[in-house]
């Protein structure tokens, strides 16, 4: 039995992982723990995590990482604090299971990149690489129809918050480097939500970017203004061999689209080119029914990140689209679990994170600066 | 959003031979008509891909045309452009900055398997825009000149230029 030790709970993606793991047989979650020092409030939502779950708050981190029968850590703290915390899992013999992104600087992430190394432990990152369009990506490009990849071109965009609050008219002023990636009611969208197209890209055609340029904006939000962080950002990439990448990322607010958002994925081949999206092909429904209307705001997650934030709210599913069901794929964790048990690296490990945290860094440099930033 | 109206659902736009008017330019204007009707908010992005023709020597002049009818939608003047790809390629890519901070980034293409690829969002401060088709493309309209020389040289300079 695989042991999972939690680390930080409510208002993170733990919300989405711990059932995932919950779910498998082969787990048995052990507890959530966290660094001693953390805010109240951080303190209150593993607490509160925990109880929901009916597992023991592990109040000191350090006795909890030494546990033997932990074997996993699922770490969900703020990006600020994951490397330090992710390095401290690994050092302590435990695999690692990492939100994304992997830190929040090139050193940190290396850090950890380190600690993985020398302790000889698995590592994996949650992404968007287990989903039917990354497979459907994958096998297109693997069957050769597309010819020699010539451009990679993703959009994936969040259609969360209420949007048209941004003060208009002003561009933003990108500074560098970035310090603070998330509050209660905005994150950095380039990096938050950028980071699975660059995942995607990564996983897709294996060649390192070479030259990045990028543009971040306050299109949306006054919440991200207030911040000084980005809700939009675009990342131009020129990929070993010359092959252009191109992603746009960011939040565009609840109306903005008849589902979760735009996510697809242009590839452009020699010989093909193959335009998919995460929401087709799909069933269409208007009819003679209440439209759907926007949650109403909650202050303790404006913006609909965590699912227990939408759900204090009561979020109604958007109905007009209909996906069908998809062949089905591992999850992150059971893909992460198989990784362990088959004592094999993963497709995402923290080296591979880490040189997306690379590449996002190079980006705030460029957005920064204005100059295309060699890698 | 009004009643009755889908989130998604295609505009019905009018374009084409039978008014004699050039694919871009019909689509700039249908465009720019739900726009000026404040249907999205202000435009602040622009993300479009375009494989209208198997010539590589069209690729240039359908960029020029997709930039002409998108700097209308924006409510300020292009200020930098940043081109990748390239001709031989098959591929290129502008990334438009504008004056107020607004993007676009069109992507065109040589049309390898049919059909062919007309497919952008435009995204406002309130909502979206999306318009897709697979069309018959005629005689080519008019091209943004100064943006097209501007990205011709970021081309050549794999730089950001200024546009002028």
């Amino acid at each position: 039995m695989i042991g999972v030790l939690l680390v930080a709970g409510g208002r993170t993606h733990q919300e989405n992982f711990a059932p995932l793991f919950a779910a498998d047989p082969r787990c048995r979650l052990i507890g959530v723990t966290d660094e001693s020092d953390v805010p109240p409030e951080r303190a209150r939502w593993n607490g509160r995590f925990a109880g929901e779950l009916g597992l023991p708050v592990l109040a000191d981190f350090d006795q909890a990482l030494a546990r033997p029968d932990v074997h996993v850590a699922s770490i969900c703290v703020e990006p600020e604090r994951r490397g330090r915390v992710a390095a401290r899992a690994a050092r302590a013999g435990k695999h690692l299971f990492l939100d994304k992104p992997l830190a929040a600087s090139v050193e940190d992430a290396r850090n950890i990149v380190a600690a993985v190394a020398q302790a000889g432990v698995r590592s994996h990152m949650d992404t968007l690489v287990r989903t039917p369009l990354a497979d459907q990506a994958r096998r297109a490009l693997a069957s050769g129809r597309l010819g020699e990849l010539r451009a990679i071109h993703c959009d994936l965009l969040f259609a969360k918050g209420r949007a048209g609050t941004a003060p208009p008219g002003r561009p933003r002023r990108e500074h560098f480097p970035p310090r603070s990636f998330t509050f209660v009611d905005s994150k950095r969208e380039m990096y938050t939500t950028g980071v699975y197209s660059l995942a995607l890209i990564s996983w897709l055609t294996r060649r390192p970017p070479r030259r990045v340029w990028a543009v971040t904006a306050n299109y949306f939000f006054a919440e991200h203004a207030r911040h000084d962080v980005e809700d939009f950002g675009l990342i131009a990439l020129t990929l070993e061999g010359g092959v252009t990448a191109t992603l746009t990322a960011g939040r565009i607010g609840w109306s903005s689209d008849p589902l979760a958002g735009p996510n697809r994925l242009l590839l452009v081949g020699s010989r093909a080119s193959l335009l998919l999206d995460a929401y087709r092909p799909r069933l269409e429904i208007y009819a003679d029914e209440p439209p759907w209307t926007p949650p109403a705001i909650n202050p303790g997650d404006p913006m609909g990140f965590w699912k227990s934030g939408q759900m204090e709210v009561n979020t109604k599913p958007k109905q007009s689209w209909i996906v069908p069901p998809s062949p089905e794929l591992p999850t992150e964790a059971g893909y992460f679990l198989n990784c362990i048990e088959g004592n094999r690296e993963s497709d995402m490990p923290a080296a591979r994170a880490a040189e997306g945290i690379e590449v996002l860094m190079a980006a705030y440099r460029s957005a920064a600066t204005g100059q295309v930033v060699e890698l | 959003m009004r009643q009755g109206q889908q989130p998604g659902a295609l505009a019905v736009i009018k374009y084409g031979a039978a008014t004699r008017m050039s694919y871009f330019a019909g689509l700039g204007k249908a465009v720019a008509a739900a726009i000026a009707q404040n249907r999205i908010g202000s435009p602040v992005c622009l993300r479009a891909f375009f494989q209208l023709s198997a010539d590589h020597g069209r690729l240039l002049q359908t960029m020029g045309e997709a930039l002409a009818a998108a700097s209308q939608w924006f409510s300020s003047p292009p200020a930098r452009v940043f081109a990748l790809g390239g001709i031989a390629a098959g591929e290129i890519t502008a990334i438009v900055e504008y004056a107020g901070g607004q993007t676009a980034l069109v992507c065109v293409g040589v049309l390898r398997n049919a059909p062919p690829l007309s497919n952008l969002l435009l995204i406002g401060n309130r909502g979206t825009l999306r318009f897709e088709d697979a069309p018959e493309i005629g005689e080519p309209g008019p091209a943004n000149r100064p943006l097209l020389s501007a990205f011709e040289k970021s081309l050549a300079a794999q730089a950001p230029i200024e546009v002028r």
